[in-house]
């Protein structure tokens, strides 16, 4: 049975009226100056609407038309070359939800646990510069304190004291910023900020040496740098899922996450146990983290009760927002308390810390 | 269709376009959902669908135009950009920010940036190549020759132009980087030519991009004004206002409307100049686009995105190209039988710049 079709042989763009036989093995297609055979395995069906068209893979250019009918359609049935479609397109879809559902085992099973490795074999010294860059860019928003260089001198024997004892791998330093918020915050590289909010909400300077033991576990622990790269690596990740939100932006949105370290429970934890360690270590009293926490908590609920806009809910100090297990956390440094053999700051040291802002 | 008996020679082209809007609607339904099952990832399958569709419904000379591009080509393009373009990029830039003294590091990122605005041209010039080489009609495929970089700088040229002009230059660097496409676009081995001189503009293209200035004039005014009014300048803090922001999106929603009225004509008035513009052997092209075309087409896809919760944003943008397919004359026949094959199958992979940097804008 000969069928009448149109071919177009893919070298010339004329079209060639041609008859087309269909066989066990295949297709014939015979016309003027066409004679060629199309094996089963090779055929593939281009289009469906309006008419059949089918390709061939050995002729890629290459097209054969043929209308619709009872005689087309029984024959193209029994090549199997209708249906063969559909299943390959439910094995695509089911192949990228899987794909899918890996990328999303990337990003919220992988990255984390890459992040803490990377870090660790980040050099220090690269860890150093990226914490005094990202530091300078902070202190861009958060202004250093203009003369807190007494408070710097007078703290500086109660931060040896606690370097000696944490040992946390970097020259800690500690930079006094203008900033309401009670909040202090550990850079990569072991630049610790500490807002003026801070240094007025806590009552004395066994605090103090608590809140910067704190942080200073954070550096020995490169927190910073571990949330740095889950941060860039979730960034780039969305990007490659949700297809570019353009590189301007993904730098900028990058920048902001690296602004803004946030760090995990986990890691709050850590730095929690090694600060109750590094306070023991120096004769301080590891109770005085939890009354630190009591006076950070007082600080929010006082600015809880006003509260007129959403937004200012952004500024509840950073120790607070990201710690929901405040209590247990109190609870685990007070149970930690010491008798102290040591006193952190004289009287007059801690005055002049108290005035590091002015 | 004037056509011999076997089918070669001369070959009327009238262009047309016969997509349901109901089919669109029902590809935009169930590719979302497989776009949002696969983490996003169906969506160079989803843009194959479209085109395969497409080009499907658009026939020249009642033979219709055939998209051969699959998914997986896009989706490979796009891995290639992301690893080997996008992921450098945005490393140097935040290694330059974070490990370098600023004034290396200003140089290294704005070093960065031109580079980024050059491949903005590249990439869009590679994604044009991939598309022609993917379609075919009568068994022939398009082709764009030319050098994407050459391109690219080229267009980064006319972009400083354009802002050291106060936009002046926009239309004119339009009409260049088209004829720069075209000059080098063939139809298998049988070039397309693009003719700017100015005997051919014969459009009012730069009298009605005055009209399309006053209007964005008129925009910002609007924009400033209502900022004013709502004491957005006297008081930053009030943009957390969510009433305000809600004033000033709608007041600006309500100026958009009244801006498609005045860039519409500046708009149809490029897509007649740029069809005219256009010629393939001995076939003129000519558009009948009009300003009214652009307005009806805005307010109606606007209808039909609302009214489809979103589904049916490729619906709309069919609808745009099936208008200028029927807006679309074509004079002059082709003698089918001398044109070849073209001459390269074109890139194994597709567009992945454009994903990359975001600038596919829509089918």
């Amino acid at each position: 049975m000969a069928l009448r079709g149109r071919f177009h042989d893919g070298e010339t763009a004329t079209e060639h009226l041609v008859e087309v036989t269909f066989d066990a093995d295949g297709v014939e297609i015979v016309g003027a100056g066409v004679r060629t055979y199309w094996r089963r395995q090779d055929l593939q069906l281009i289009d469906r609407a309006g008419g059949w068209r089918l390709g061939a893979s050995t002729a890629p250019d290459a097209r054969l038309m043929l209308a619709k009918s009872a005689e087309t359609d029984a024959a193209l049935r029994s090549l199997g070359v209708v249906g063969r479609d559909a299943l390959r397109g439910g094995m695509l879809v089911g192949g990228l939800i899987v794909a899918g559902l890996a990328l999303a085992g990337l990003v919220f099973v992988a990255i984390p646990l890459a992040a803490e490795p990377l870090a660790r074999m980040t050099p220090r010294d690269v860890e150093a510069r990226l914490g005094d860059n990202l530091g300078k860019q902070v202190n861009v928003f958060m202004r250093p304190c203009p003369s807190a260089r007494a408070a710097n001198d007078a703290l500086a024997p109660l931060l040896e004291r606690l370097e000696t004892s944490a040992a946390p791998g970097f020259d800690v330093q500690v930079t006094f910023v203008r900033a309401k918020v009670p909040n202090a915050f550990a850079m990569p590289g072991g630049r610790v900020m500490v807002t003026s909010g801070l240094v007025e909400t806590l009552d004395d300077p066994e605090q103090l040496a608590a809140v910067l033991a704190h942080e200073i576990g954070h550096v020995a622990a490169r927190d910073g740098m571990v949330a740095l790269y889950r941060n860039a690596g979730l960034g780039i990740l969305l990007e490659i899922v949700t297809g570019g939100s353009g590189v301007a932006q993904q730098v900028v949105l990058l920048g902001g996450q690296l602004a803004e370290l946030r760090y995990t429970r986990g890691q709050e934890e850590r730095a929690d146990v090694s600060a109750i360690a590094t306070m023991r270590a120096s004769g301080y009293d590891p109770a005085a983290l939890a009354r630190a926490f009591e006076a950070l908590k007082a600080f929010k609920s006082d600015e809880d009760r006003p509260a007129p806009s959403r937004l200012r809910e952004l500024n509840i100090p950073e120790w607070l927002q990201s710690h929901p297990g405040i209590d247990r956390r109190i609870a685990r440094a007070r149970a930690a308390a010491t008798p102290a053999t040591a006193v952190p700051l004289d009287p007059e040291a801690w005055r002049i810390v108290k005035r590091a802002c002015g | 269709m004037t056509m011999s008996a076997e089918g070669g020679g001369a070959v009327a082209l009238n262009v047309e376009n016969k997509s349901s809007i109901g089919q669109f609607l029902w590809i935009g339904f169930y590719s979302s959902i497989f776009t949002l099952l696969t983490l996003t990832l169906f969506r160079f399958w989803a843009r194959t669908i479209v085109r395969r569709r497409l080009w499907a419904d658009t026939t020249i000379g009642s033979e219709p135009l055939e998209y051969t591009g699959r998914g997986m080509e896009l989706f490979i393009g796009f891995l290639i950009a992301i690893f080997t373009v996008m992921l450098p990029l945005v490393c140097a830039i935040l290694a330059a920010q974070f490990l370098l003294d600023p004034i290396p590091a200003a140089i290294v990122i704005t070093v960065a940036y031109l580079l980024i605005y050059v491949l903005i041209g590249v990439a869009l010039f590679l994604a044009r190549r991939y598309q022609l080489s993917r379609t075919m009609w009568r068994g022939v495929r398009f082709e764009q020759q030319g050098s994407a970089w050459s391109y690219g700088l080229t267009a980064f040229g006319y972009g400083l132009l354009t802002v050291v002009t106060f936009g002046w230059f926009a239309p004119a660097m339009r009409l260049r980087l088209e004829r720069r496409l075209w000059n080098k676009a063939f139809f298998g081995d049988l070039p397309f030519a693009y003719d700017n001189s100015p005997a051919a503009r014969t459009e009012p293209v730069y009298l009605s991009y005055i009209l399309a200035i006053v209007g964005v004039f008129l925009f910002y005014g609007l924009m400033f004004g209502a900022m004013y009014v709502l004491g957005l300048f006297a008081d930053p803090t009030a943009m957390a206002d969510v009433e305000k922001v809600a004033q000033l999106y709608a007041i600006l929603f309500g100026g958009a409307f009244v801006l498609i009225f005045f860039v519409a004509w500046h708009e149809a008035t490029m897509i007649r100049q740029i069809t005219k513009s256009i010629s393939l052997g001995g076939v003129a092209m000519r558009s009948k686009f009009s300003a009214w075309d652009i307005i009806q087409l805005a307010f109606t896809n606007l209808l039909l995105v609302i009214f489809t919760l979103g589904f049916g944003a490729l619906a709309a943008q069919m609808r745009v190209w099936r208008k200028v397919c029927r807006r679309m004359e074509v004079d002059g026949t082709l003698d089918l039988a001398r044109i070849h094959q073209a001459a390269s199958r074109g890139p194994k992979s597709g567009e992945g710049m454009v994903d990359a940097f975001d600038i596919s804008g829509g089918v």
